[in-house]
C-alpha cells in the first residue's frame, strides 16, 4: 500500500507540469476538472478525484492527462485492472505518450502483470531515462527480483531526476538502493544510504534502515556489527534474521561455537525457510572440522532453497577446503553458471577456486577469463584467475588480472599473488638482461608484498642498474641471512663506497657458507675495486675451492689478480720485500707473466735486493712492461745501471753508464733516469761520509745536485748541510738544517749534533726529541738523548 | 827400625793434604757498611766456593786495584768478586761466572751527590769524589756515567776513595764537595742527590784463568746457591756483556748524524702509478630467484 501510493504521488508529480503543454487541450470545461482531481488527488481525496476525473473525461475523452490522474486514483486504491482498462484506452488515443506508458507499464506492474508491464517501462526509460517514474517501478520491480545492478541503475536514476516535491518519500526509496548495494557487494554505498534514510525517516528510525546499517556494517567490518546486532536482539524473535547475520559475524570472527549456536537458534525460530539457518549452521560445522555435518547442513540449504545459487556455491566452497574438490566442481557444475555473471559472480570465483583444488589451472583460465572481462569490479575472480595464470606460467598475464584485483579490492591474498606474478617477470627480465624492465616491476612487487625474495631481487636489478641498492640489500638480509643475500648486501655497500659496511656482511656470509668461493670472489672483488687488495689475498686464501671446482680457475686467477694488485699496493707504500713475496707467490701456470715479471722486477729494486733486481730486470730486458711509454722498455736498463750503482765499488762506472742513456730518455724514463742518477750519487756520497772521505762525498752530492730528477733535492742539500757540518761550518749548517727540518727529519738529528757542538745542549735536546718523535730511526739517537737529558733534562743544569 | 816402620804407616794413613782455593774480594764501589763486613762476606763466600770445587776456600779482601792485580798474577788469587767497572778498566784473563746482588738487582744506577746545591751547574770547579775501581776514575764519572756531556775540565779534580763508604764520609765531613757513587746507599747529612745517573753492573764473580772449566761450572752453581748479606745478597747467571757494555762507554765517540737518502719507492713508483686491478665477478643477475 505504501509503494502504491508513493506510485500514486509520482504519478500526480509527473501529471502536473504536463497539463499545460499537452496540443490537445483547450481552455474547456474538462480542464477545470483535471485541475480539480489533480488537486483532491494531491490532498488524498480519492472519492473527489475520481469524481472530477470522470467528469473531465465525460466532457472530453480525448484529455490524456485526465486518464493518467484517473489512473493514479486506481493505483491508489489497488485497483489495477480498472487502471489497466483504462490506460489501454488511453494508450489507444495516444500509443507513443511516454505518460501514458509509463501509467500502464505501472498499472500492470503493480497488477503483477511484469512480463507486459516492464516492457513498458523500459520502453519509456530507453527513451527518455529521466522519467524518474518510470524508473521508480523498475527500481523496486528489479529490487524484488534480485536484480542488483538492474535495480540500483532505476533507483539512482529515479534520484537524479525526481522533482524536489517527491523529496519526502526518498527515506523508504533509500531503503530499497541501499539494500541493492548491499546484495551487490557495495557495502560501503549500502552504510551510508542507510545511514541517511534512518536520519531522513519521518518517525526517527526506520527499522529496515536500522537493520539495513548493522547489515551494511556486518559486511565491512564484523567486530563493529556484532554491537549493533547486539542492540538489534530485542527484535530478533521478530526478526531472526539478527541471528543469522550475527552468526556469519560470528564465523566471520572465528567464534565457531557462537555462530553454530546463532545458527540453531535461527533454525529453531525459523524451521521453514531456513536455508540460510542450515547454510550457517554447515559454514559453522564447517570451520569447526566437522565437514560430514557441514556439508549434510548445506545440502539441506541447497535443497530448501534450490533457487539460492549462494547454498550450492558455499556448499562447493565447503567441499573443496575438505579437500574434494572434484565434488565441488560437480556440484558447481550441476548448478550451471548463472545466466548473467553478475549475478552470480561467486560460483565463477568458486568455480576457479575448485579447479585450482584439482590442479587444473589451464581450465580455470579458460573458463574464467571472459568472464572476468564481463565481470568488470568483481576482485575474486580476478584472484582465481590470476593464480591459474601464475600457474600455467603467464606470469605477465597474472599481473595484469592481479593489478586490476588488487585496484578493485586489495586483499593479502591479492597482494601475495600480486607480488609472486610481478617478481616471476622481473626475473624474467633479469635473465633476459634487461634489468631497466625489471626494476619497476620488482620496486612494485616490494610495495605490494615486500619480502626477502622481493627485496633479493630488487637489489639485484638496482645492482645490475648501479643504482644505490644499500636499503634494499640491507632489507633482504636482515629477513633473509642466507650467505648469498648477505653477500649481495655487501656488494650493495661496497659498490656505494662503503666497503666498511660491507666487510662485517661478507664475513657473516662466508661464516655461513665457509667454502663458498662464490662469496670469497666478490668480497675480494670489492676488496681490489675499493683499494685493499692485501684483504682480498687473505680472503681468497681462506677459503680454496674444493677438488674440480669449477671456479677453480676463478679463484687461482683472483688469487693471482689480488696479490700481484697487493704487491703494487705495498711498493707504493714503500715495502718492496713484501711486494716481491706477493709477486713471486702470485705466479699462476699459463698465466700473462710479462706484467708480473716486470713488477717482481721494480720490486725487487725497492727491496734493496740487488741479485734479485739484477737478475729480474734482465730477463725483462728488451720485452715491453706495463710502465709508461717509453719506459716500458727503458726501464729495465736503467734500473740495472741503478741497481748496479749502488754497490760503492760500481757508483762510479754506473753513473757514466746512466748518463750514457740519457740521450734516449724521455719522459716517464727520463723523470726514471735522472731520479736513478741522484740515488746512486746520494748513495755513493753515503758511503763515502761513512769512510770519511768527506772531498769523495762533496763530488758524488755535486753529481747528485746536478742530476735532474724530481725526488731527492732535499736529501742533497741536508747531506751537503751535514758535510758543512763536519767540516765545523755549524751556522751554515744549521741555517740549513732548521730549513729542511720539516721535510727531512734526519736534518734535526744532525742539527742536534750541530748545537751540541756550539754548546747551545738544550736546542741539542730539543731536536733530538723531534727526531725521536717524527720517527727517524738513528741507532744511537736514544743513548744521546738519555744522555743529554739526564743533565740538562730539566733546564739549566 | 818399628819405629820407622809405624812413622811411614801413620804418613799413610794420614788425610792427603787439602787444596785450597782463594776468593778475592775487591769491590769498592759495593757499599759494605764496613771492612769486617767486607771480611765476612769474603770469608763465606770462600768457603761456599772451596766446598764447590773441593778444598779448602778462604776469603781475602783487597784495598787497592794494585795489590789484586799482583796477587791474581802470582796465582794466589783464582777466583774474585770485583767491581765490573775495575775489570772494564783493567781487563785480563777472566771468566765472569755471576753477577752480584744488591737488593734484588744486579745493576745500579750511579748518582752524584753534593752538599749545599743540587745543581750541576754549582759543581763547576769543585772537587768530586768517587770509589776507586784500580785506575780511569775520571773517566769513569766524565765518560762512562756523564757520557761526555760535560767537558773534562768542568770539575777542578776527580779523585778516588778507598770505597763508596769512605767517599760519603768524606762528604759528610766536608772534605769534598760532591761524591759519585751507586744510588741505594744512605746519604750524610746536609747532602742531595744532583743527578741521577746511568745504571751500571756491580760486583761480579770471576774465575781467572787457572780455573778448569768443570770448577768454573761447579763455583757458577755454588754462587747461585749462595746467601750473602744486605750488600751482596747473592748472585745472578752473567756473562762478560755486563763488563763490555761498561768497558764501551768509556770511550765517547764522536757524534756523526745520518745522510738523508730519497725512498727508493720514489724512483720505481711513477712505474706502477694507475694501475687498476679488477676480479671478475658473477654477474649479479645471475642470483636472481623466482617465487617457488
Amino acid at each position: 500500500m505504501k509503494r502504491a501510493l508513493a506510485i500514486a504521488a509520482c504519478l500526480v508529480a509527473l501529471s502536473a507540469p504536463a497539463s499545460a503543454q499537452r496540443p490537445n487541450q483547450g481552455e474547456d470545461e474538462s480542464a477545470a476538472f483535471v485541475e480539480e482531481g489533480r488537486r483532491a488527488l494531491r490532498e488524498g481525496e480519492l472519492d473527489d478525484a475520481a469524481k472530477a476525473l470522470d467528469q473531465a473525461l465525460a466532457l472530453n475523452p480525448r484529455r490524456i492527462e485526465a486518464y493518467v490522474l484517473r489512473s493514479a486514483v486506481y493505483a491508489s486504491r489497488k485497483e489495477y485492472t480498472a487502471g489497466i482498462a483504462l490506460m489501454r484506452r488511453a494508450q489507444a488515443l495516444a500509443p507513443a505518450d511516454a505518460d501514458v506508458l509509463t501509467a500502464l507499464g505501472s498499472q500492470l506492474v503493480l497488477a503483477g502483470s511484469v512480463q507486459e508491464g516492464v516492457p513498458l517501462l523500459e520502453q519509456v526509460v530507453a527513451k527518455d531515462p529521466s522519467r524518474y517514474d518510470a524508473q521508480l517501478l523498475l527500481g523496486h520491480y528489479f529490487h524484488d527480483s534480485g536484480k542488483w545492478p538492474d535495480s540500483i541503475a532505476a533507483l539512482e536514476a529515479y534520484f537524479r531526476n525526481r522533482p524536489s516535491e517527491l523529496k519526502r518519500e526518498d527515506a523508504r526509496h533509500y531503503v530499497e538502493l541501499a539494500d541493492a548495494y548491499l546484495r551487490f557487494r557495495q557495502p560501503a554505498k549500502a552504510l551510508a544510504l542507510f545511514t541517511t534514510a534512518q536520519k531522513a525517516s519521518s518517525r526517527g528510525g526506520d527499522l529496515r534502515a536500522r537493520i539495513g546499517i548493522a547489515w551494511a556494517t556486518a559486511a565491512l567490518d564484523c567486530k563493529k556489527a556484532r554491537r549493533l546486532l547486539e542492540e538489534l536482539e530485542p527484535i530478533a524473535d521478530t526478526f531472526p534474521e539478527v541471528w543469522l547475520v550475527d552468526g556469519q559475524c560470528a564465523l566471520a570472527l572465528g567464534d565457531t561455537s557462537g555462530a553454530l549456536g546463532l545458527g540453531r537458534k535461527y533454525l529453531a525460530k525459523m524451521p521453514k525457510s531456513s536455508a540460510a539457518g542450515h547454510a550457517l549452521v554447515g559454514e559453522a560445522q564447517a570451520a569447526r572440522g566437522n565437514l560430514t555435518e557441514a556439508r549434510k547442513e548445506l545440502e539441506t540449504a541447497a535443497s530448501l532453497e534450490p533457487q539460492r545459487r549462494r547454498w550450492t556455491v558455499r556448499l562447493a566452497v565447503v567441499l573443496r577446503r575438505a579437500g574434494l574438490a572434484a565434488d565441488a566442481v560437480a556440484v558447481l557444475d550441476k548448478l550451471g553458471p548463472p545466466a548473467n555473471a553478475a549475478l552470480d559472480p561467486d560460483w565463477w570465483t568458486e568455480l576457479g577456486e575448485a579447479l585450482l583444488g584439482q590442479n587444473d589451472p589451464g581450465t580455470v583460465v579458460e573458463r574464467l577469463t571472459a568472464v572476468a572481462a564481463e565481470l568488470t569490479g568483481d576482485a575474486p575472480i580476478r584472484v582465481v584467475l590470476g593464480a591459474a595464470q601464475l600457474q600455467v606460467d603467464k606470469p605477465e598475464l597474472a599481473v595484469k588480472t592481479l593489478e586490476e584485483a588488487d585496484a578493485i579490492h586489495t586483499t593479502p591474498r591479492t597482494r601475495k599473488l600480486l607480488g609472486e606474478a610481478l617478481v616471476s617477470v622481473g626475473v624474467a627480465k633479469l635473465a633476459a638482461g634487461d634489468a631497466a624492465a625489471a626494476e619497476p616491476l620488482l620496486a612494485r612487487a616490494a610495495e605490494v608484498d615486500g619480502n626477502a625474495l622481493v627485496w633479493r631481487n630488487l637489489g639485484i636489478a638496482q645492482l645490475a642498474l648501479g643504482m644505490n641498492a644499500v636499503a634494499v640489500l640491507d632489507r633482504a638480509a636482515k629477513a633473509d641471512g642466507s650467505p648469498i643475500v648477505l653477500m649481495l648486501a655487501a656488494r650493495a655497500h661496497a659498490a656505494s663506497g662503503d666497503i666498511a659496511g660491507a666487510r662485517p656482511l661478507y664475513e657473516r656470509a662466508l661464516a655461513g657458507d665457509r667454502t663458498n668461493v662464490e662469496i670469497a670472489l666478490d668480497w675480494a672483488a670489492s676488496e681490489v675495486a675499493a683499494g685493499d687488495p692485501a684483504i682480498a689475498v687473505i680472503v681468497l686464501e681462506k677459503t680454496a675451492p674444493p677438488a674440480r671446482s669449477p671456479l677453480t680457475a676463478r679463484h687461482q686467477q683472483a688469487l693471482s689478480i689480488a696479490r700481484h694488485a697487493a704487491a703494487l699496493a705495498q711498493l707504493r707504500a714503500g715495502n718492496g720485500a713484501k711486494a716481491v713475496e706477493l709477486l713471486r707467490a702470485a705466479a699462476v701456470p699459463g698465466e700473462a707473466q710479462l706484467a708480473r715479471k716486470c713488477d717482481l722486477a721494480v720490486a725487487a729494486v725497492a727491496a734493496s735486493d740487488a741479485q734479485a733486481a739484477l737478475s729480474a730486470l734482465k730477463a725483462v730486458q728488451g720485452e715491453s712492461c706495463p710502465f709508461p711509454a717509453p719506459a716500458d722498455t727503458q726501464a729495465a736498463p736503467i734500473l740495472i745501471a741503478f741497481t748496479e750503482g749502488l754497490s760503492a765499488k760500481r757508483a762510479g762506472k754506473s753513473l757514466d753508464r746512466l748518463t750514457s742513456l740519457a740521450g734516449k730518455s724521455t719522459g716517464p724514463a727520463a723523470h726514471l733516469l735522472g731520479t736513478s742518477v741522484r740515488v746512486v750519487a746520494l748513495n755513493a756520497a753515503q758511503d763515502a761520509y761513512k769512510s770519511n772521505q768527506l772531498a769523495k762525498a762533496r763530488k758524488y752530492l755535486a753529481s747528485a745536485r746536478a742530476a735532474n730528477a724530481r725526488v731527492g733535492t732535499d736529501e742533497v742539500a741536508h747531506n751537503l748541510a751535514v758535510l758543512d757540518l763536519v767540516e765545523g761550518k755549524l751556522d751554515a749548517a744549521i741555517g740549513q738544517l732548521e730549513k729542511l727540518a720539516p721535510r727531512v727529519p734526519e736534518a734535526l738529528v744532525n742539527l742536534g749534533i750541530a748545537y751540541e757542538k756550539k754548546g747551545e745542549h738544550a736546542k741539542a735536546l730539543d731536536a733530538w726529541k723531534r727526531a725521536r718523535k717524527a720517527g727517524v730511526r738513528y741507532a744511537p739517537l736514544a743513548d744521546w738523548i738519555d744522555a743529554k737529558a739526564r743533565i740538562y733534562g730539566e733546564g739549566e743544569p | 827400625m818399628r819405629a820407622l816402620v809405624i812413622a811411614l804407616v801413620v804418613l799413610a794413613s794420614a788425610p792427603a793434604r787439602a787444596e785450597t782455593i782463594t776468593v778475592g774480594l775487591f769491590a769498592p764501589t759495593a757499599p759494605f757498611p764496613s771492612t769486617s763486613a767486607r771480611v765476612e762476606l769474603a770469608s763465606r763466600l770462600g768457603d761456599q766456593v772451596g766446598k764447590a770445587v773441593g778444598a779448602t776456600g778462604t776469603g781475602k779482601v783487597f784495598a787497592r786495584g794494585g795489590d789484586f792485580a799482583a796477587a791474581v798474577r802470582k796465582g794466589e788469587v783464582t777466583v774474585a768478586l770485583v767491581d765490573a767497572a775495575y775489570l772494564a778498566v783493567a781487563g785480563g784473563n777472566y771468566t765472569v761466572l755471576a753477577a752480584s746482588l744488591r737488593g734484588g738487582d744486579a745493576t745500579h744506577a750511579w748518582q752524584l751527590v753534593a752538599r749545599g746545591t743540587d745543581k750541576l751547574s754549582a759543581l763547576e770547579g769543585k772537587r768530586v769524589l768517587v770509589p776507586g775501581i784500580g785506575g780511569r776514575e775520571p773517566e769513569l764519572v766524565l765518560d762512562v756515567l756523564l757520557g761526555g756531556e760535560v767537558a773534562k775540565d768542568y770539575f777542578a779534580k776527580i779523585e778516588t776513595a778507598p770505597d763508596t763508604v769512605s767517599a760519603l764520609a768524606a762528604l759528610g765531613l766536608g772534605k769534598a764537595d760532591a761524591v759519585v757513587v751507586p744510588t741505594g746507599v744512605e746519604l750524610p747529612a746536609g747532602s742531595q742527590k744532583v743527578l741521577e745517573l746511568p745504571a751500571l753492573s756491580g760486583p761480579v764473580l770471576v774465575a781467572y784463568g787457572a780455573v778448569s772449566a768443570a770448577s768454573r761450572e761447579k763455583i757458577a752453581a755454588a754462587a747461585l746457591a749462595f746467601r750473602g748479606d744486605a750488600t751482596v745478597s747473592g748472585f745472578r747467571a752473567a756473562d762478560s756483556d755486563v763488563v763490555k757494555s761498561i768497558a764501551r762507554r768509556f770511550v765517547v765517540p764522536a757524534k756523526r748524524g745520518p745522510f738523508a737518502m730519497p725512498a727508493i719507492r720514489l724512483l720505481v713508483g711513477d712505474l706502477v702509478e694507475g694501475r687498476t686491478f679488477s676480479i671478475e665477478r658473477t654477474p649479479v643477475t645471475s642470483f636472481a630467484v623466482k617465487p617457488r
